[in-house]
């Protein structure tokens, strides 16, 4: 499938991924501070390997209302949704946003090829007052995320990105639907750019980046950001669990619908109740042990295994770095804030687990108004912290 | 399980299970008490709560739990970033109340 931004990639000679069919950047050789960079002040990535698809005709809504574990009819006109899609079995399938755009849906999905989602929901059409339309083939996905993102889309495209609530989008006069979404816990905007405004979008975000200290960076930036900020993330944590209860997404799912995708075995699941939940957890050891944790490594209260590890690394994150980790416990023993726990590495010594609440971080964004504060304006205070200090 | 970590479990279980009710019961909330995650954000996704639900929030952890927020008093809004957090802070308040407002 196409890519504009394919040649500017491969001029600069940035590591590529095949993601979904398309070539996307994996990282342009500076994790560190493309890490950086997304805390504290702007990443653009091309995220063009998301699945795009709108689904219109007079059925569109109660077609995609079937679909998705949300309620689509709380999704007002230029709004968006996230949710979950289930398997049969009640298993995270995918998980997508919903954008209302008219009475038409774009669907934007990161975990399911075009194909196979294009065949799913082909398996289930029932009629022809629905049509599905590919945009893999007319449209990229940009991405800019980080404290001050929203300033440099302002930047390029004016002051109504301001104005954009959480979940919304505005479309431009040239057809580029911009959305305010996010899984890092920053600001973030997606770009849905038509192909013919693809190239100018990332230069016009390049150079406007430059006076933010922007970055460009790749999707190896997900491996940390989504363990920070859990969301479903079937690369890391797939093998372990697909159940949306044990991964504590179930605000993603409204069981007061009458139908949706898995509902039923869902509902199952719920009223025989999990065996295992997925809970945060920081390691408390020498960094050599720390080192030697894996996924799949047991974890222990004594001598009786309660669980395993399911995704780690480390958090370079202020003001508590750290190694932290995802692990998969009984569930009558994963709760946060409980401090007798350990990990038992296949290939090294113990080491003691902490389990705590997620999100992980407090992220920068969380302390920033896009009304009040300002990176480029001298004359507004950067964030909350920097106008205490001003007004005192 | 040993008697020391049930008890710490059973508090912090409890604590979860009353802000659940209270929160579903005070904004009207859909859920059942076990259709909430304990790292169901409280704002933007999660339960969707806007600013004027935010007080009705600091209104139960006083009524229910006796905890002031300390927000007026220029406390850190972090902790109202889901319920383990909301949880977080009660026990942390319950145990050191002299640091309100830090």
């Amino acid at each position: 499938m196409n890519n504009p931004l394919a040649d500017i990639h491969r001029r600069e000679g940035v590591d590529l991924v095949n993601k979904n069919g398309i070539s996307v950047p994996l990282s342009y050789g500076f994790p560190d501070d493309e890490y950086t960079a997304l805390r504290h002040t702007a990443v653009i990535l091309d995220y063009s390997h998301y699945t795009k698809v709108v689904i219109s005709g007079s059925d569109a809504f109660d077609f995609v209302d079937g679909i998705i574990t949300g309620r689509l009819g709380e999704v007002y006109d230029e709004n968006a949704l996230y949710s979950l899609v289930l398997d049969e079995a009640g298993g995270i399938r995918t998980d997508c946003y919903v954008l209302n755009n008219d009475e038409k849906f774009i669907i934007l999905a990161e975990h399911i090829d075009e194909q196979q989602f294009m065949e799913l929901l082909e398996g289930v059409r029932a009629n022809d007052n629905v049509t599905f339309a590919s945009m893999a083939c007319s449209h990229s996905l940009i991405v800019c995320e980080g404290p001050y993102s929203w300033e440099l889309v302002k930047e390029c495209f004016g002051m109504d990105i301001v104005g954009i609530p959480y979940l919304g989008f505005m479309t431009t006069y040239d057809g580029i639907v911009i959305f305010r979404c996010g899984k890092s816990g920053e600001f973030c905007y997606k770009l849905l750019v038509p192909f013919p405004h693809t190239v100018r979008v990332w230069e016009l975000l390049i150079q406007k980046g430059v006076a933010f200290n922007a970055r460009k960076a790749g999707l190896s930036l997900q491996e940390i950001t989504r363990l920070e900020n859990p969301f479903w993330n079937p690369s890391a944590i797939g093998g372990f669990t697909k159940n949306p209860i044990e991964l504590q997404l179930q605000w993603a799912i409204r069981y007061d619908k009458e139908e949706f995708w898995g509902r039923e075995s869902l509902k199952f699941m719920m009223s025989r109740g999990c065996g295992h939940k997925v809970v945060g957890a920081r390691f408390d050891g020498s960094e050599n042990d720390i080192s030697k944790v894996e996924r799949g490594d047991r974890i222990f209260y004594r001598d009786n295994e309660i669980g395993h590890v399911i995704n780690t690394g480390y958090s370079a994150f202020s003001p508590q770095p750290g190694h932290i980790a995802l692990v998969r416990l009984l569930t009558e023993y994963a709760y946060a804030g409980i401090e007798s726990y350990e990990v038992r590495p296949e290939h090294g010594d113990r080491v003691a687990l902490n389990t705590c609440s997620t999100p992980f971080l407090v992220t920068k964004s969380f302390f920033i108004d896009p009304h009040v504060h300002s990176y480029l304006d001298g004359n507004k205070p950067k964030d909350y912290a920097e106008g205490l200090v001003a007004e005192r | 399980m040993d008697d020391a970590l049930r008890t710490v479990i059973k508090e912090r279980a409890e604590l979860l299970r009353r802000l659940k009710q209270s929160l579903i019961e005070r904004l009207n909330l859909y859920q059942t008490v076990e259709q909430i995650d304990d790292d169901t954000p409280l704002f933007g996704m999660g339960l969707r709560l806007d600013s004027i639900d935010a007080t009705e929030v600091i209104a139960i952890l006083d009524a229910e739990f006796g905890v002031q927020s300390g927000l007026n008093d220029g406390a850190d809004p972090a902790f109202m970033r889901t319920i383990n957090t909301l949880v977080d802070f009660i026990i942390d308040q319950k145990k050191y109340p002299l640091m309100l407002g830090r």
